[in-house]
């Protein structure tokens, strides 16, 4: 029943470091089957850009205005692109399973937990749509992206959700490649983003409340705790990948 | 996706995929990059199949750039 059973995590706020390095302790503990899937949501203090684990650090992020501003990098263990997590702005979760519960194929997985999106913004009002590869779109602009990640039997996906934006902020310190640009047809950058805020004055906590609503429908579920064991395996793989500089600035 | 190649003379010493994409596992990135660089991959006739193998061959998934993509940015490889 463990197996099936879905394990939810309250909201909390980490460390950029601690923040990555808990998902990745949360997939062992689900690879080693000491855990059951697992459901996070989680924030970022201090603010930070994560990056995708192939990207060129310094290609994509300015990080003199992330000196200037206290926000950290970390790069990801997932691919994909750069992302701002601006404390108190955005709301991450992560999704821990087997890989046998998710849909095989990875763009099915990325349209399945992209539904679960959707209908949190149903929720609260917000009318959305899920856009391949892996964002959800509303009236045409980003609301959330996602990376997918399968290791050892081991599904695992973590995505962000905007809350609120400040856009100046945000593309001060992320570098847009042209060519991004020119994808999408639209010249400003900032405009292809929108938040919760911009679309529907919802308080944060209704926000969290509809997307644990809609990632735990029917499925069995409650609300647990990492394990000490989890924490300390977080630790020390924040300290040793997450933190370490080698990590963030190598590949 | 950004190759980037670094150079001895007119030698390739060795070559990194940088970009916004996804490849599944993400370990087996550096085994492509160091099977292109044992195979000369610049300098194969047909790039595209010898690369489409051996990701079939190791069960690796990319999402965000195809063979071709990768061909096309091989080709225009110089030292």
């Amino acid at each position: 029943m463990l197996r099936k059973r879905w394990r939810m995590l309250r909201y909390e706020t980490n460390t950029p470091s601690m923040n990555m390095a808990l998902d990745e302790a949360i997939a062992e503990a689900v690879a080693y089957r000491v855990a059951g899937p697992t459901i996070r949501f989680y924030g970022w203090d201090p603010s930070a850009v994560s990056i995708g684990r192939f990207q060129d650090l310094e290609e994509v992020v300015d990080m003199e205005q992330c000196d200037r501003l206290g926000v950290q990098v970390v790069r990801r263990s997932t691919g994909g692109g750069a992302v701002f997590h601006d404390n108190g702005k955005e709301i991450t979760y992560s999704v821990v399973c087997p890989e046998d519960m998710m849909p095989k194929d990875i763009n099915e997985a990325y349209r399945e937990i992209g539904g679960w999106l959707v209908n949190a913004l149903k929720l609260i009002g917000i009318d959305a749509s899920f856009e391949p590869i892996n964002d959800v779109l509303v009236n045409g602009k980003k609301i959330s992206g996602s990376a997918q990640s399968r290791r050892q039997g081991i599904f695992s996906q973590h995505g962000t959700l905007l809350y609120d934006i400040d856009r100046v902020r945000m593309f001060s310190v992320l570098k847009v490649l042209p060519e991004k640009l020119d994808a999408h047809g639209i010249a400003d950058s900032t405009e292809r983003v929108t938040s919760v805020r911009e679309q529907k004055k919802v308080p944060w906590d209704y926000v969290i409340a509809a997307m644990a609503n809609a990632f735990i429908i029917n499925k069995q579920w409650y609300v647990g705790d990492l394990t000490t064991d989890e924490m300390a395996r977080a630790e020390l793989i924040a300290r040793e990948r997450f933190g370490n500089e080698d990590w963030t600035y190598g590949r | 996706m950004v190759l980037v190649v670094d150079c001895q003379g007119k030698e390739v010493k060795d070559l990194r995929l940088r970009g916004d994409f996804f490849f599944y596992p993400e370990e087996g990135l550096a085994k492509l990059e160091s099977y292109l660089m044992e195979n000369s991959a610049w300098k194969m006739e047909d790039a595209e199949t010898a690369i489409t193998s051996f990701l079939e061959e190791h069960d690796y998934r990319v999402v965000g750039f195809a063979p071709g993509d990768l061909v096309y940015l091989l080709r225009g490889l110089r030292c």
